[in-house]
């Protein structure tokens, strides 16, 4: 087995959010997440072939919010109806190669639970799949949305592009109060010491000398803003609200194997053990794998638009027992040629055999992204720079800017200077919020 | 004469030492004094009621025929039975009822004797009853035992002592269904209909006394910390009763707390075992098997173990949808509960017979007994609070006394005067009330984080600060005092030389 090194980011993101289900459902397919979609995708450049080959490969989403129900009626004995229940849990891993040679890895564990916990009088007590610690926590406080990240490392976005959840390394709360709540410092403050106790993390000494409230920035993700998190419908009419709780754990590995130029992967290797079942108590259970000779192969693919990007998977449903073969255990494997190779490899092979398109490792780099470095040092001759690059084309994008420096870090707003191409620019919008300096 | 001096002296001194002193409002330090040297006198209201047959003509001539009104107060009402009444059964002396009601038999009355000689010969047996009924002796020292040794200690009052929790204002309750296999076992418990019919009406009566708070989880994956092993005898797997107390460690992180409140958790999990351990049972230490197979652990909860094994044959197929029978669970966990808040089990006099709990499983005198001892320790508790704390403010002058603290101390004094007084009356409902007031105002005085703010000021510093800015200016001061006073003495030395 090759050595492997962890290498740098070990993400790790809880994302509750309550879903207002007033929304149109027509968003189904996302820009963030990896979603199957449920009608077969008519914006590609498609030969005729292929779009026989879409319906023979393609999969029916089913998208089946509707309740777990048990099954095996005949063990009951003298039992009433199955039980119905209002929650449910799907889980998801996504392996992408990246193209400087690391495997990215994401596991998502979602959690719905159609329940109200702001609502007056009645007091949500029974918790089934859903954490009762973590659903006390939200209607003690009147959160409306709520995102804890733990990040060990920085994710190097030039050479692995965006990650699905961008985090800060260490610690990150964004927490969303729900508009009866009047004295928000105090139930922030609260709120940051029963988390901290929760998590084993010292967030508790997130206090109000380093919490920033963004008046413009930073949207609730869950109310309309189609860009990020999908909104849950509970049937096509969508009525109702329900909570949704996302646990979502990414890692890349560093593999250096002893070939040259030839990166091989596979589960095994990676977490020392192989796929045997599915999680008995989650509705789907599926691992998507970036199409690259993946073996063993699947007939079912899926595809996705990821930050503007067009991405297709292998889908390997682990709900399905043949998924698990003969041996009754799944271990994906991929072997992956040398750079050069693999570009014109692909643009062949798949262009032949598939007809679709690859792109190559350019398109890994994020339209936008931002670097920041120091110049100069004291306070006289001491600079920021904060330099953001648009690598798109042809457009070009309004940025909104948000910047929280700490009490000892003494900068002058008079010196704030904002050039593009070389020449000076004015914002259109600035807002300064200045914090309680030092208890 | 000398204006700087004059000024310093008159004027600066006293401002100075004015305006450093350190806030501290008026505390009745005599009252809290009063209170360290508890005197309780606890009083209850018994009422005999004589049937016909038990009195001879004069005797009964002698006794009131009204009744009290015994839905105002908590009065315990003993009917004598003529001896050979057939409502007592064979050898049974007393029997005490639901509601706080006893039937005793009457013994032997001579007619010779008045109404006060009957009543003093039936003493003794009244105050067993009314030991059973309300209060006795080793209840109330077991609630005061914090501040009194107990004088006799048996290992059962001992036991008896420690397993219920200490008193609270509100708890909190946590059913927890454990599933350590849901590959092979899909298990449904309808726990909100089952919290409803059996837990509910027990904390509905058990209001005046806390608050209770009640939810339910299931935890998956949970395993116990102990391997059971395989007893060929029963088939089955044991689990000893000297590895129980390892059993919960592995457990409790995962349970979690309420994050919302502080009040202490009484934690009921019911383990349904494994496909691989089924069926599981628990052995006390005399090694036989303990028929409800559930055990409990002092003031922290219970656990109880579901086998399920004979639910399902080895052909069903996985995993198995199992409804668990609520009602025999909720017996279990019922009777745990009632250990856990302090409702004693009882061990009547040799003759007694007690009424079952009833419907709410708590009868009457059984609550009342409760409310004794909870207002007892109530008032111990906070009197020990409020004379600790008067005690660190007196001897440290350091602290802050600010005017919201000194108001808390005040209504706790007032409260546990007032506790104190309905005791001695016998108005069991308002001595609870206001022992629970004091509880509070007591705790919320002792630990409000205002009363830290000068601690850590130290004398030396103090001297550090008021040295370099007053000494150099008190050098020229002092010594022209001391020219002044010098001058003083030249003058009356010149006086007296002048006039000899």
């Amino acid at each position: 087995m090759a050595a492997h090194r962890y290498s740098l980011s070990f993400l790790f993101v809880f994302i509750f959010s309550n879903v207002p289900l007033h929304c149109s459902c027509d968003t189904l397919e996302q820009a963030d997440s990896i979603v199957e979609t449920q009608r077969a995708p008519q914006s590609n450049k498609a030969t005729a072939n292929r779009a026989e080959f879409n319906e023979r490969q393609w999969q029916a989403s089913d998208t089946e919010l509707d309740k777990d129900e048990t099954t095996d009626s005949q063990s009951l004995r003298g039992a009433a109806a199955p039980p119905v229940f209002k929650d449910q849990l799907q889980e998801e891993l996504v392996i992408r190669p990246l193209p400087s040679g690391d495997i990215y890895a994401s596991f998502q564990f979602r959690t719905l639970w159609d329940v109200d916990f702001l609502q007056d009088g009645h007091k949500v007590s029974h918790y089934r799949l859903f954490p009762k610690s973590l659903g006390q926590v939200l209607s003690k406080f009147s959160v409306r949305e709520l995102h804890i990240s733990f990040t060990q490392g920085f994710w190097r976005t030039m050479q692995w592009g965006q990650p699905f959840i961008p985090s800060p390394p260490g610690a990150e709360l964004w927490v969303w109060f729900h508009h009866t709540v009047t004295d928000v410092d105090g139930n922030w403050r609260e709120l940051t010491n029963v988390l901290s106790g929760i998590f084993c993390a010292s967030l508790n000494f997130i206090d109000l000398t380093n919490t920033v409230q963004p008046s413009a920035s930073f949207k609730p993700l869950g109310l309309g803003n189609a860009v990020h998190i999908r909104p849950v419908c509970k049937d096509d009419q969508c009525t109702g609200k329900a909570w949704e709780l996302r646990q979502t754990l990414n890692v890349v590995f560093d593999l250096y194997t002893s070939g040259q130029g030839k990166k091989e992967w596979s589960l095994f290797k990676m977490f020392s053990r192989t796929l045997t079942e599915a999680c008995p108590l989650a509705s789907s259970s599926k691992v998507y794998g970036e199409l690259f000779e993946l073996s063993p192969s699947t007939p079912l693919l899926s595809q996705a638009v990821v930050l503007g990007d067009r991405r297709t998977y292998s889908v390997y449903d682990l709900s399905r027992s043949e998924t698990f073969g003969q041996l009754r255990s799944l271990n994906l494997l991929l072997r992956w040629k040398a750079d050069s190779g693999m570009k014109i490899y692909s643009i062949a092979v798949y262009l032949l055999m598939y007809g679709l398109c690859y792109f190559l490792a350019d398109m890994l780099r994020p339209l936008l992204h931002a670097e920041r470095y120091v110049s100069g040092f004291g306070l006289q001759i001491g600079e920021i720079h904060t330099v953001i690059y648009n690598n798109h084309p042809y457009r070009a994008f309004p940025v909104l800017l948000m910047d929280s420096v700490p009490w000892y870090l003494q900068i002058y707003i008079h010196t704030l200077t904002v050039t593009s191409k070389n020449r000076e620019n004015k914002p259109s919008e600035f807002s300064l919020q200045f914090m309680i300096v030092h208890e | 004469m000398a204006p700087v001096q004059l000024v310093v002296i008159v004027v600066g001194i006293p401002l100075w030492w004015k305006t450093t002193e350190t806030y501290r409002a008026w505390l009745p330090f005599s009252d809290i004094n009063q209170l360290d040297i508890l005197q309780l006198q606890l009083s209850v209201d018994v009422e005999v009621v004589f049937s016909r047959g038990t009195l001879t003509t004069e005797q009964q001539k002698k006794v009131p025929h009204n009744l009290v009104n015994v839905k105002e107060h908590h009065v315990d009402v003993i009917y004598v039975v003529p001896e050979s009444s057939l409502l007592l059964p064979e050898g049974v002396k007393v029997y005490i009822g639901r509601r706080r009601t006893a039937l005793l038999r009457s013994s032997l009355v001579k007619s010779s004797w008045t109404l006060n000689e009957v009543l003093s010969n039936m003493n003794p047996e009244v105050e067993q009853i009314v030991g059973t009924m309300s209060f006795n002796h080793q209840e109330i020292v077991a609630a005061l035992s914090d501040r009194v040794r107990m004088t006799k200690v048996t290992k059962e009052s001992m036991a008896d002592s420690m397993r219920a929790i200490k008193s609270s204002p509100g708890y909190e309750i946590t059913f927890s269904l454990l599933n350590p296999d849901p590959k092979s076992h899909n298990l449904h418990w309808d726990i909100e209909g089952a919290l409803q019919s059996y837990i509910q009406p027990l904390l509905n009566k058990l209001a005046p006394i806390a608050n209770f708070s009640v939810d339910s989880q299931i935890l998956y994956y949970a395993v116990l910390g102990v391997n059971p092993r395989f007893d060929d005898g029963v088939s089955g797997y044991t689990l000893s009763a000297d590895s129980l107390s390892h059993v919960i460690n592995p457990v409790e992180a995962r349970l979690g707390s309420n994050a919302a409140s502080s009040n202490p958790v009484l934690n009921f999990l019911l383990y349904v075992p494994d496909a691989h351990h089924s069926p599981l049972f628990i052995r006390d230490h005399s090694r036989r098997e303990v028929p409800s197979n559930a055990f409990h652990s002092p003031r922290w909860g219970g656990i109880m173990v579901y086998n399920v094994n004979a639910m399902y044959g080895p052909e069903a197929e996985r995993p198995v949808a199992i409804n668990i029978n609520m009602a025999k669970v909720m017996g279990v966990f019922l009777a745990q509960l009632r250990l856990m808040l302090g409702v004693q089990s009882t061990r009547p006099p040799v003759g007694f017979v007690l009424d079952s709990p009833g419907s709410a499983g708590l009868a009457d005198w059984e609550l009342d007994r409760l409310m004794w001892s909870r207002t007892v320790e109530n008032i111990a508790t906070a009197s020990t609070t409020i004379t600790s704390l008067a005690q660190l403010l007196d001897q440290i002058g350091n602290i802050v006394i600010n005017d919201n603290i000194a108001e808390q101390v005040s209504s706790a004094v007032t409260s546990l005067q007032a506790a104190v007084a309905q005791l001695k009356a016998g108005n069991l409902v308002f001595a609870l009330q206001y022992s629970r007031e004091a509880i509070l105002a007591s705790e919320k005085a002792f630990f409000d984080p205002s009363l830290l703010h000068l601690l850590y000021f130290p004398d030396d510093q103090k001297f550090a600060i008021y040295i370099p800015l007053f000494l150099p200016m008190c050098v020229p001061i002092v010594l022209s005092l001391f020219k002044i006073m010098s001058e003083m003495k030249q003058r009356q030395v010149d006086k007296q030389a002048k006039s000899d």
